[in-house]
């Protein structure tokens, strides 16, 4: 059963493809990317976003290398020190430490694939997770697993729609290798594969594999997340 | 260069144990555990005998719990503590709360973070140290330059690697749903792209040797083999890392590591092929 007053955000992969009358009127407005690390946005798209009238922005990130965590410092640094309403969704626990320890006070949540892991955890260990590592959020796309939560948990369940997650790899289904640098060219493109022996189709989108889902069962959430594809 | 082997059950480790291999893991059926087909042994009296006879040899013994499952974890982490009373060297984890419950606990094991985990970078590898992680298996997804802040970190943690030339998923294969379309895995499929055909993208047979070459060069110390749901494909498999394992040793540079290993690969395979049409 769906909650009252649940919070609407919408996921633009690629702001060239978005009006400022449209960014406008969404509530809370998502970027970045959960599962390519060259995909991390810089304060230049914020400041675009807040001059389009964007009201709450969520900075959704991926797991990182070396390389790829440096960068990602570098952005969200500089992000940071002038938003400090914006929020931060993870899945690199260096970087999780890296934020706690430089930015304490920022919003934060575990998004997927990280949180595939933590979904399966009871209420009392991910509470104790939570609150140890300042984190208010929780993100995922399976219905039924919302469901092993109550409303006294003390923290947000995003629920996520549109691309349901299948499996990610290193490799950029675009280079056909592992990147660490590149100039996004895949930005809001998706593919669709179709899977032998099968009606199916798989969609190939960033360095991640997804269907499409119209149909879900029951869950709870706080938040739900569109794809805006 | 060690060799750790997951084994399914008593007979397995026996053949393991006389064959060589320095190091063993298993699971046990009422554990949570992410098994590719394997086996897990189904009594914790013979994982405490295993781990005694490997104990006897010098050798020793991990349990693999590598999966989350709230429903079991007061379970999982009471067995873990009784396993670890009664010998087992230590765990192959990746659940945060089972790590943080055994380090409140104050277990002194080895702590082996599975390679399904997220772990990319030193930053991650710190947070997962400062949870009491002492060993890393590195993920199967990265390249060499980037693992050399894993493999020669500052914590002391030693790691693990798979002969992954043998033993690869295309995919993260600790964030995989590819299964459920038709109960096998896909990520090796051919798909239909418009007119064409889509292959996901992985190393070839080069580049897992070539990287090989070089986590063992910057210090990787323990080369890993899965558990294998034939028991002969495993035991083909450990001969093959063996024959592996001598050549890192003995070669004098990467090229002749990467021309020699892709032989014995190669023979290896023509044998598993020919193998698999008796069966």
């Amino acid at each position: 059963m769906e909650k009252e007053k649940i919070e609407k955000a919408f996921f633009i992969h690629n702001l060239r493809n978005i009006s400022r009358k449209h960014i406008a009127k969404l509530e809370i407005v998502c970027i970045g990317s959960e599962f390519c690390q060259n995909i991390v946005p810089e304060i230049k798209q914020i400041k675009m976003l807040k001059d389009m009238g964007a009201k709450k922005i969520s900075i959704y990130t991926s797991f990182f290398t070396d390389y790829g965590i440096s960068k990602a410092k570098k952005s969200i640094s500089k992000i940071a020190e002038h938003f400090h309403d914006v929020e931060i969704m993870i899945n690199d626990l260096g970087f999780l430490k890296w934020l706690n320890k430089k930015y304490p006070f920022l919003k934060k949540g575990i998004a997927r694939p990280l949180s595939i892991d933590l979904i399966r955890m009871s209420q009392l260990n991910l509470s104790s997770f939570m609150k140890k590592n300042r984190l208010s959020s929780i993100e995922t796309d399976e219905d039924n697993m919302t469901l092993n939560f109550n409303e006294k948990r003390p923290f947000k369940i995003y629920f996520r729609l549109g691309l349901k997650f299948m499996a990610v790899s290193r490799f950029c289904p675009y280079k056909r290798e592992i990147v660490s640098k590149c100039n996004m060219e895949c930005l809001g493109l998706i593919e669709n594969l179709g899977i032998p022996s099968s009606n199916e189709k798989l969609i190939s989108f960033q360095n991640g594999y997804f269907i499409k889902t119209s149909k879900r069962g029951k869950f709870v959430c706080d938040r739900v997340v569109k794809d805006l594809i | 260069m060690k060799i750790q082997v997951g084994v399914g059950g008593r007979d397995e480790f026996l053949y393991f144990l006389n064959s060589g291999a320095d190091e063993f893991y298993a699971g046990l059926s009422s554990i949570p555990g992410h098994l590719y087909g394997g086996d897990n042994f189904s009594k914790e009296e013979e994982l405490i005998e295993a781990c005694f006879i490997a104990h006897s040899k010098g050798k020793k013994f991990f349990i693999a719990a590598n999966e989350v499952r709230a429903d079991l974890f007061d379970y999982t982490f009471e067995k873990l503590v009784y396993l670890f009373k009664e010998g087992i060297d230590g765990f192959i984890l990746r659940d945060l709360s089972l790590l943080s419950a055994i380090k409140k606990k104050g277990i002194k094991a080895e702590i082996i973070l599975s390679s399904l985990a997220l772990c990319f970078n030193k930053d991650c590898l710190d947070f997962y140290a400062d949870l009491g992680v002492n060993r890393l298996a590195i993920p199967e997804h990265i390249l060499p330059f980037e693992a050399k802040s894993l493999i020669r970190n500052r914590r002391k943690i030693e790691t693990e690697v798979f002969l992954t030339a043998r033993e690869y998923c295309v995919v993260l294969n600790g964030f995989c749903y590819l299964k459920q379309f038709n109960g096998n895995c896909i990520c090796r499929a051919a798909f239909k792209k418009g007119d064409s055909i889509f292959a996901m993208p992985r190393f070839s047979v080069k580049d897992h040797f070539s990287n090989l070459w070089d986590f063992y060069s910057m210090g990787a110390g323990i080369l890993k083999i899965g558990r294998h749901p034939d028991k002969y494909y495993g035991k083909f498999v450990f001969k093959e890392v063996m024959a592996i394992r001598e050549l890192l040793e003995n070669c004098k540079d990467r090229e002749e590591f990467v021309e020699k290993s892709m032989r014995v690969h190669s023979k290896f395979t023509e044998f598993l092929k020919k193998w698999k049409k008796k069966k």
